[in-house]
């Protein structure tokens, strides 16, 4: 049955190869010519692929919990660097990576960007090449690609390493709708690449191959509930996001705090945009957008003397991304249009700030606690980033019954928790103390509780 | 589950929207006869699916409970699904002549699980008489009792009658009368005396240990006849009627054990301990403080010995009489420097207003030009949302069917802050600007919402 369908996708590439004088030449032979060019593609890349084995540290419920996953990756140069999905290998404790040779060893991870769900992970060169001779596979530049084109995506879907599938660009620009990865916005930065190569879980993290063996994407997601509907990033922000990542550990973009949307059916509006700039949508609080007094329903036509032209949502990665890239020690001047009047606007982005604080578990108590962002401030309306916010109660722990989580423990023993650091001091002293009933002030939403930990002498 | 009624059960198929219906009694002494004064409501639930139209209804006999054609329903929880709003409820309410009557599903208080439906006044016909709950008459053991009411899942047929005898009665805080037969299908009917006059009704949580049944030390089959009386004070407040209810504008905890030892303190301290004070509220005007121990408020002393004492003292507190200085027992704590707390006694005065009304208690109001329903963002939605005070606008509650608004990706619950540069601070501005769009036949306007944490702009085809 696949055979068949198989037969199928080479016939219709019949016609595509036919378009091309150079490819026509291979005339009634055209189709031992795929197979031969799939097959040169496929041993070009194939060398390079690993299939990734991590082990997993998550706080669950008051304690930590190790778990195993497996994903797929490639190297990508001689150093050793192998490129995965951040929610492959991101957050992994302990990594280890079956080579094409078979052989199981152990890998490190550089760093991780969970915007793009890019990261790049390290096997010593010796160890992964003892022959010395470094295998590893190519980007292609994916703004080439075309809807059509053939491509075969390589990786371990569901564990069964060194598998193959094959089919075509279904689609060069999605736009999918947010996913929080790390409490992040994956795919803010990035469009896809639609694929309907077969794409399933344990494919995350390999390459996505063109028929002249260069990678185009890294395969990412799937809808599971359709037929191959695939998706990759593409190839050209994988390159870029990797770069940063081996150079500075992790990806430092510039943000303004401005929210923006395409302008699509709003152009025949009272509100007087065109189509040659981007609506802001909303503007973050005390962000530079907000102190330049920028406002939503202002009409941003340029970023620092380039226009901007968000017809569409898959325009919109584009935006983010020079925005991203805007410099963080010099203004830029947007041209906005406000009520039919043309402004210039100097504002001076800022270092995208970490969206959510550090977890730890406090397991005496048997909970685990995260610290505040202003991000968080800003997500969860708290109006401080003061105390620290319970992200999971241990059943049957201290502190089972009275905290919850999304509690946010504000006092401990009377002393005011500033942030995360503050309160492990806090839990230390009292721990060392011995004391028998640690009191806690804590916020449940608009309530201001009190309770109390009894501990057992 | 355990606590809802027979009937309850059988109608939780029902997309969680359920029935009542009646017949009517002529006049309203407390003597006469009440079986020809019963309505019997029908509920109707129309749920739009993607197949068509389901349907269905469900009735129970009703009494009337009190003036303006107020009608009680015992033993069924009617709660319209908020969730769905694809759900369209119609009640009707069939009088003693034969009569249909259109009512409204006023909502359910649950501690006595009844169900509250007014009836809408028709020109050609005068409201019932109220009966007389308050002082129902008072039997002995070995006295018969008449059940009148619902025989079977649904009500479908005239009331009917059973008589049963008295096994025992309690005389607690509350008389209560057990009967011992199987009667489960007769849950939330009248019981009657011999010569029609009102009793009580068969209670909805018959035979659950610890519950009223096992009170009175008799078996599994007993059933338990709960005085009418009982219920009359919920008749005079029925749920949807929020008028006259007392507002404190403070979050109130029990001072539990763990409240208690953050404090220090020991012995008898019974009270509500202050968690949240609304601005503006009489609590934050008498000079009520966070973490202020309440221990009495005017006449009412705060004690909650179980932890069902609790909302039975809460819903006291909303009865407390408006307008009037109320001497308040408060208690407020001080740190020491040693990290202990002193409590001082002091005293406050609350004059107690009308509670505002909820967002679940506000009219939804249709917008006809948007194809939308809306309710004005309510000071407690404000709260729920974390909304801050700067935010004017008004609430989707409901989008017709592939109205244009829908089309353009509007949703339930999305706020609407504006209707192109129009703030909308109220459902009048909306409308007003809606029907000003349409008569100027604009091609386009644009609605600025919010939705969720972010808000966006959303462009509607006036084409409709």
């Amino acid at each position: 049955m696949r055979f068949f369908y198989f037969l199928l996708g080479a016939g219709a590439l019949l016609g595509a190869l036919a378009a091309t004088p150079a490819r026509a030449q291979d005339g009634p032979r055209s189709l031992p010519s795929l197979a031969r060019r799939m097959r040169a593609a496929k041993d070009g890349v194939f060398p390079a692929l690993v299939h990734i084995v991590n082990v997993e540290e998550n706080l669950v419920r008051g304690r930590r919990r190790k778990s195993v996953s497996s994903g797929s990756g490639f190297f990508i140069d001689e150093k050793g660097h192998i490129v995965t999905n951040y929610h492959v290998a991101g957050q992994a404790r302990r990594l280890f990576v079956t080579l094409a040779s078979r052989r199981k060893v152990a890998a490190t991870i550089v760093a991780g960007d969970p915007y793009t769900d890019i990261a790049v992970l390290r096997v010593d060169p010796k160890v992964a090449w003892p022959d010395g001779k470094p295998v590893f596979a190519r980007f292609a530049d994916s703004d080439r690609l075309h809807e059509g084109d053939f491509v075969m995506a390589m990786g371990s879907p569901l564990s069964l390493s060194r598998s193959l599938s094959f089919g075509i660009i279904s689609c060069r620009e999605r736009t999918l709708r947010a996913m929080r990865l790390a409490g992040l916005e994956t795919g803010k930065y990035n469009t896809w690449l639609q694929t309907d190569a077969a794409i399933n879980p344990g494919n995350s993290g390999g390459p996505l191959v063109d028929l002249s063996g260069r990678v185009v994407g890294v395969n990412t997601r799937a809808n599971l509930a359709a037929n191959n509907i695939g998706f990759a990033i593409p190839s050209n922000v994988v390159r870029d996001v990797v770069a940063e990542l081996i150079r500075h550990a992790k990806v430092i973009r510039s943000s303004l705090g401005l929210t923006l949307q395409p302008v699509g059916a709003l152009a025949d509006t009272a509100l007087g945009v065109a189509p040659d700039g981007v609506l802001v949508a909303a503007v973050q609080k005390h962000s530079p957008a907000a102190r330049a007094g920028i406002r939503a329903g202002d009409f941003l036509e340029a970023l620092g003397g380039v226009k901007v032209a968000v017809r569409f949502d898959e325009e919109l990665p584009r935006v983010y991304q020079r925005i991203a890239r805007l410099p963080r020690d010099l203004d830029t001047v947007l041209t906005l249009r406000r009520a039919g009047r043309s402004l210039r606007v100097p504002v001076r982005a800022v270092a995208l700030a970490r969206e959510l604080g550090r977890e730890l578990p406090v397991a005496s108590w048997g909970v685990t606690v995260r610290g505040i962002t202003p991000a968080m401030a800003r997500e969860l309306r708290f109006e401080t980033t003061a105390g620290v916010l319970v992200t999971g109660v241990r059943a049957g722990g201290l502190a089972a019954g009275r905290l919850e989580r999304g509690d946010v423990i504000t006092n401990v023993q009377g002393v005011d928790v500033t942030d995360l650091a503050g309160f492990l001091k806090l839990v230390t002293t009292s721990l060392r103390a011995g004391d028998r009933l640690v009191r806690l002030k804590v916020r449940k939403g608009a309530i201001l509780d009190v309770t109390v930990l009894r501990r057992s002498p | 589950m355990n606590r809802m009624s027979t009937l309850a059960k059988m109608t939780a198929a029902v997309p969680r929207v359920l029935v009542v219906l009646g017949l009517l009694a002529a006049s309203a002494d407390a003597g006469a006869d009440v079986r020809d004064r019963v309505f019997v409501v029908r509920v109707v639930t129309e749920q739009a699916t993607n197949t068509g139209t389901r349907r269905n209804t469900l009735a129970a006999p009703a009494i009337v409970a009190g003036p303006d054609g107020l009608l009680m329903v015992v033993g069924l929880a009617i709660e319209p699904d908020k969730d769905n709003h694809d759900t369209d409820v119609r009640v009707t309410a069939v009088g003693p002549k034969g009569w249909v009557w259109r009512a409204k599903l006023l909502g359910t208080v649950d501690d006595l699980e009844c169900t509250f439906v007014r009836l809408v006044p028709a020109d050609d016909r005068k409201m019932p008489k109220p009966v007389d709950l308050e002082a129902p008459p008072e039997l002995g053991v070995g006295d018969p009792v008449r059940l009148f009411g619902r025989h079977g899942p649904l009500f479908r047929h005239a009331p009917r009658e059973r008589t049963l005898k008295i096994e025992a009665v309690a005389r607690g805080p509350q008389r209560l009368y057990a009967l011992s037969a199987d009667v489960t299908r007769w849950i939330g009917s009248m019981a009657l005396t011999s010569d029609g006059r009102l009793l009580g009704f068969l209670d909805t949580r018959p035979t659950m240990p610890g519950r009223r049944g096992a009170m009175l030390g008799l078996g599994a089959q007993t059933v338990v006849v709960v005085p009418a009386d009982v219920y009359a004070a919920a008749a005079r407040r029925p749920p949807g009627q929020v008028k006259g209810r007392a507002w404190l504008g403070v979050n109130l905890a029990p001072f539990d054990e763990d409240r208690e030892a953050f404090f220090s303190v020991k012995g008898d301290w019974n009270g509500a301990l202050v968690t949240g004070v609304a601005s503006g509220s009489p609590a934050a005007d008498a000079g009520l403080e966070v973490h202020d121990l309440v221990r009495s408020i005017g006449p009412l002393r705060i004690r909650h010995e179980r932890a069902e004492d609790w909302n039975i003292m809460l819903r006291a507190v909303q009865r407390l009489p408006l307008g009037q200085p109320l001497e308040c027992d408060v208690v407020r704590f001080t740190r020491r420097a040693d990290g202990e707390y002193d409590a001082k006694e002091i005293k406050r005065t609350l004059t107690l207003r009308e509670r505002p009304l909820a967002f679940a208690e506000v009219e939804e109001q249709e917008v006809a030009d948007l194809g939308i329903k809306v309710k004005p963002l309510t000071d407690d939605y404000r709260r729920t949302l974390r909304l801050g005070s700067g935010i004017d606008g008004v609430v989707v509650t409901r989008i017709a069917r592939a109205a244009p608004v829908q089309l353009a990706g509007l949703r339930s619950d999305d706020i609407i802050l504006r209707v192109d540069e129009h703030p909308v601070p109220d459902v009048a501005t909306l409308k007003r600007v809606a029907t000003a769009a349409k008569k100027a036949k604009r091609k386009k306007i644009a609605l600025f919402v919010r939705r969720g944490r972010r808000t966006l702009f959303l462009a509607v085809d006036t084409n409709w």
